[in-house]
């Protein structure tokens, strides 16, 4: 228990660090939301609009808004006027959340058992095929996947909506998108754990003492093999759950990836280090649940750190 | 005699170099994938002087005609031969890849190396700023970097284009040598005890001396498994800003641009399924070669593997 106390007390100072070294960033480029070049404003003007939105003063700014943050308050958008900074990310997270939660079940659901399957029949059928499989996987945009799909199952069968968000009908192709290359990833690992796994001991001793091939495979030899998968969890739930701007801009839905790029690109400050902030959170927190799920699946692990 | 040769094909090459290199050749599947990259690579070579006055050559009355004998892959919405930019793109892909492994290669067995060397405070600091820099979403430093450097680069160089190129680089490669650094630091601590280093530090190398005649030789196996990895990593990211809008400048292609005008092409009504087709098959094959090359590099040089 002091253990896991101590390495939540930790996030603090890599939270703050990350949040520095994004505001640096930020602060570093130059140019603002403000100054346009095809419209000029009276630098009265400027001025005025640069001090409401505190930015004639970059450290007061950087204290301020750290206040905020601490206050789930990510002050306004610079661009979208009319709203806070919070309430875009309020809107926006849970629809990447349910997305990418549901892309990494997918492939976990899918990439495991392949990858399982292919150690087992090493260098079989299967196992070149779905090896290829998943090498194209990670070979292909998920853009020109994503359009693969859209054409065979919403403008050919009429299955799905073609793009859009507010149904569940909405959710399985850009699901499945987003899945893809995961699901390649992880077939990989876990075939690669199981080849490592299966030439062990303890995999012998437990054939040797008559249990079923399935039950040693999929009981005793995934249950180490899966330890890769597990540690590779942590950042692709950070990642999918925090958007994919490019399934969302394919499909149309309206989730937090476009804000990563669009704040960017718009140098909106409050949105920029807002989603930064929400990302690294999600990603250290994967990280140490990860972290602790190991010592609960690896017994080795607990004995090293007492 | 006889037994002589017999005895000698059995025995193990003498070198590691030369064991991997032999287990390199004997893998069918990375064989072919070099083969294919030689000849695709050589086709874009030599097609260049041609490609270079055509890419852009814009016959209107020829918008978005299907393939036919005289142009094989078909025609854009501006009427250029899509088989001319698809070769002259593929050029552009395999330098934005290269360049950006170059880079992150370098950089992170530097890094990696230097921070495993010097040990102690120095190592600790700076293996905490790549975990700090793990936090921060990539795309985000991509595009920061991207509209920070544009302007300057662009007076530097006076080429717009060639600029455009040059930040891209710059930007995939500075984000993506973090795991190189890990990686390489990681096999520094463990060979800096050996013996032979020990003997090296012994006869009066300084440090500078033992990095470069005793480490990196046995660094090999790693940087070269991912520096081959890298290139298609950073061809998919590029492809991924292009579809974004924030790839490389018009009217230079390269197979992500090419993909992503193909995606834009794609409507319910009529597809002008071409476009998006041959970029795709571009793209698609070569990064599947190049990740065959790199698994079996990594296969190769895996001391595991017997």
């Amino acid at each position: 228990m002091r253990h896991l106390a101590g390495r939540v007390f930790l996030m603090i100072p890599v939270l703050w660090a990350i949040y520095t070294v994004t505001f640096l960033m930020v602060v570093a480029v130059p140019g603002n939301p403000f100054q346009q070049a095809d419209r000029q404003m009276p630098e009265a003007v400027q001025r005025a609009l640069e001090a409401r939105y505190d930015m004639d003063d970059n450290w007061a700014y950087y204290w301020q808004y750290l206040w905020g943050v601490l206050h789930l308050d990510f002050g306004p958008s610079f661009q979208y006027r009319d709203w806070t900074c919070t309430q875009i990310i309020a809107d926006a997270l849970p629809v990447s959340v349910l997305l990418g939660v549901s892309a990494v079940a997918l492939a976990v659901a899918v990439g495991v058992p392949v990858g399982v399957v292919s150690a087992v029949r090493r260098n079989g059928l299967f196992d070149i095929a779905g090896l290829t499989l998943a090498l194209i996987g990670v070979s292909l945009p998920t853009f020109v996947t994503g359009t693969a799909l859209l054409l065979l199952f919403a403008v050919g069968l009429g299955w799905a909506p073609v793009a859009g968000w507010g149904t569940l009908a909405h959710l399985p192709l850009p699901a499945v998108t987003l899945a893809l290359p995961f699901a390649a990833y992880i077939a990989r690992l876990t075939r690669l754990g199981m080849l490592d796994v299966l030439a062990g001991d303890y995999i012998r001793t437990a054939r040797a003492k008559g249990l079923s091939p399935a039950r040693v495979i999929w009981r005793h030899a995934l249950k180490n093999a899966f330890l890769p998968v597990l540690s590779f969890l942590g950042p692709a739930l950070a990642q999918a759950m925090t958007g994919s701007f490019v399934v969302e801009k394919l499909f149309n839905v309206p989730g937090l990836g476009q804000h990563f790029v669009n704040s960017v690109l718009n140098l909106d400050r409050g949105l920029i280090m807002g989603t930064v902030l929400v990302y690294s959170t999600l990603l250290v927190v994967m990280n140490l649940a990860v972290d602790l799920l190991y010592t609960a699946v690896d017994p080795r692990v607990r004995v090293a750190d007492a | 005699m006889p037994e002589v040769v017999a005895e000698r094909s059995v025995l193990p090459p003498a070198s590691p170099w030369r064991r991997s290199l032999l287990r390199f050749r004997r893998n069918r599947t990375a064989m072919a994938g070099l083969a294919f990259l030689a000849v695709l690579s050589a086709l874009m070579l030599a097609t260049l002087p041609w490609t270079l006055a055509g890419y852009d050559a814009q016959v209107l009355s020829l918008g978005r005609t299907p393939p036919s004998w005289s142009h094989w892959c078909g025609c854009d919405t501006l009427g250029r031969d899509l088989l001319q930019r698809c070769l002259f793109g593929g050029l552009i892909s395999f330098a934005v890849g290269l360049g950006a492994a170059l880079l992150s290669v370098t950089v992170g067995v530097l890094y990696g190396a230097v921070a495993a060397l010097a040990g102690g405070r120095v190592d600790n600091a700076m293996m905490r700023f790549v975990d700090i820099l793990y936090g921060l979403p990539y795309i985000l430093l991509v595009i920061l970097m991207k509209v920070a450097f544009e302007r300057p680069m662009t007076g530097l160089i006076g080429h717009k284009p060639a600029a455009n190129v040059v930040i891209l680089v710059a930007a995939i490669g500075s984000v993506s040598w973090l795991t190189m650094a890990r990686v390489i630091r990681g096999q520094v601590l463990s060979l800096r005890e050996m013996p032979f280093v020990e003997a090296a530090r012994a006869a009066g190398a300084g440090p500078l001396g033992i990095l470069g005649r005793h480490l990196l030789p046995n660094l090999v196996g790693p940087i070269v498994v991912y520096a081959t990895l890298a290139v298609p990593q950073a061809i998919l990211q590029e492809s991924f800003l292009s579809f974004l809008g924030i790839g490389v400048a018009r009217p230079v292609p390269t197979w992500g641009v090419l993909a992503a005008e193909g995606v834009a092409a794609i409507n319910t009504v009529v597809s002008f399924w071409w476009m998006l087709l041959f970029p795709c098959l571009f793209l698609g094959t070569a990064l599947l070669a190049l990740n065959f090359v790199g698994d079996g590099l990594r296969d190769a040089f895996d001391p595991k593997s017997s």
